[in-house]
């Protein structure tokens, strides 16, 4: 590699940038096409910037999303509501209405009979309903389950965001995959994951076949060590859960119970389970966790069962 | 009159104020911006059936998108107005993927994004930069922030930093260099 000198890289930094008079901006692409080094630096300087710039504009968004989540500062004012959601609302309205016509009918024969009893008697018989047949009102919500079930999921991205902590250190033959996890690419990460490091290349079944998800896992088949092992599954349910996938995280997540993982698979399996919309499932883990005095993520299982207990307030 | 930590929209009441600060990419001024079309956002595309997760992803992807080409927007149309699109596209974006979950077909390539960012990301130089970055000294940092996050001028750097501009470009390559080094991959 050449070692372009500063003035290199002013230039370098003026072409980029489009600060360079015509001039000399047309003797510097000169310079381009015949110093293939200079031409490669440009490139890379490139690359670095624009990377440089995502990385920090990244860091900058999450925070800020975290801390306004913190402050309640993006609680919605509208719901989101899902498609049953949209149903029950207009069997709400649908009920409302039918109980205003219902109610109005009541109250004109009310009106009616203490006055003039012979005009009641001439009017047809009105269908009053049944206690047990009163149109359908909106159900109350579940405490803790249906209200709380956007904010569950809001408590499981905006931690499940963070780096996992307390993870020791990765074999170095799961780079590739963690990498892609780190980038957000999370199907690829599955992909490569979903079988022990040095089967990632066996053919795919025939069109027909049965899908068999522990293909590869067998001893003799497998040929990593134990600890990639530990490792490949966590990763696997870590990247299961950031793309959407809870349940197939918390197969993994529950095979993962070695040092130096348990405690952090322990913790991810929560946020599965606030994924799921499944508090309830999560409680005794945010116990357990709670009550491991070195637990990593014992400052977050505290905020996480404030956070729920303050859901289920009336 | 609300506290600008309370509410970080009060020093910017127009578009006219929020775009030089966000081109400056004032933290205060990407708060306010981001808080204010989050909660239109997930208003208006959650009741088209998107989850919440789908939504927050889909509006931060769109903010760094934004964020990126920041340098080249106009007034021509209301901030707002041109957010909503990226975020709307963003959202398509993560929809179609769901969707390709679940077929579970795994030979459909997924579209790909209209990210102007999308190809110049390289994740294991990514992974790599983030370490790097770390190594560096806090006035390396800020040098570089400065530069290639803020886009301050060489002079304005020196203005801030009070040091001469020469200082600034020759931090600057020091800096490069450093990076050079840790991020080219070692012949094995």
């Amino acid at each position: 590699m050449k070692n372009f000198s500063e003035t290199d890289y002013k230039q370098m930094d003026q072409y980029i940038l489009g600060q360079l008079p015509d001039s000399e901006r047309q003797a510097f692409e000169k310079r381009l096409l015949t110093e293939p080094e200079l031409a490669d630096e440009v490139a890379w300087l490139n690359k670095l910037y624009a990377n440089y710039e995502h990385l920090r504009l990244q860091d900058t968004v999450r925070a800020i999303h975290q801390s306004l989540t913190e402050q309640g500062a993006l609680e919605r004012e509208v719901p989101v509501r899902p498609l049953w959601g949209e149903i029950g609302r207009w069997v709400a309205v649908a009920a409302s209405v039918a109980a205003v016509v219902v109610g109005g009918v009541w109250y004109w024969q009310q009106r009616q009979q203490p006055d003039s009893p012979s005009v009641a008697t001439k009017m047809p018989p009105v269908v009053v309903p049944k206690p047990d047949a009163a149109p359908p009102q909106p159900r109350p919500a579940q405490p803790g389950i249906q209200d709380a079930a956007p904010s569950l999921l809001a408590l499981a991205k905006t931690y499940g965001q963070q780096s996992p902590k307390g993870i020791g250190e990765v074999p170095s033959d799961l780079a590739g995959p963690i990498a892609d996890y780190g980038q957000g690419r999370f199907k690829e990460a599955i992909a490569q994951l979903r079988q022990p490091i040095g089967r990632t290349n066996a053919p795919a079944p025939e069109f027909g076949a049965v899908r068999d998800d522990t293909a590869g896992e067998s001893p003799s088949a497998a040929t990593e060590s134990a600890q990639t092992t530990v490792y490949r599954r966590f990763y696997l349910g870590l990247s299961y859960f950031q793309n959407g996938q809870p349940k197939q995280a918390l197969t993994e997540l529950e095979r993962v119970n070695r040092p130096p993982l348990a405690q952090t698979a322990q913790w991810y399996r929560v946020l599965a389970y606030l994924q799921l919309r499944q508090p309830e499932a999560a409680r005794p883990l945010l116990d357990q966790i709670q009550n491991q005095p070195n637990h990593p993520y014992q400052t977050e299982a505290n905020l996480v069962a404030n956070a729920l207990a303050a859901q289920n307030q009336p | 009159m609300p506290q600008n930590d309370t509410n970080p929209c009060a020093n910017f009441p127009t578009d006219e104020r929020l775009l030089p600060a966000l081109q400056r990419r004032v933290r205060e001024a990407i708060a306010c911006f981001y808080q204010r079309n989050f909660k239109k956002i997930i208003s208006s595309l959650g009741w088209k059936g998107g989850s919440r997760q789908d939504i927050e992803d889909a509006i931060q992807n769109a903010m760094i998108e934004f964020m990126a080409g920041i340098g080249q927007r106009d007034l021509r149309a209301k901030l707002d107005t041109q957010f909503y699109q990226v975020a709307k596209n963003r959202w398509i974006d993560i929809t179609r993927k769901h969707q390709s979950y679940d077929d579970l077909n795994e030979q459909d390539s997924l579209p790909s994004a209209d990210n102007p960012l999308a190809h110049l990301l390289d994740s294991e130089m990514q992974q790599r930069l983030r370490k790097a970055i770390a190594q560096l000294d806090p006035r390396s940092q800020q040098l570089m922030d400065l530069l290639t996050y803020q886009h301050y001028t060489p002079e304005e750097v020196a203005a801030e930093m009070g040091v001469s501009v020469d200082s600034v470009y020759n931090q600057k390559t020091r800096c490069i260099k450093y990076l050079r080094r840790l991020l080219t991959p070692t012949q094995s």
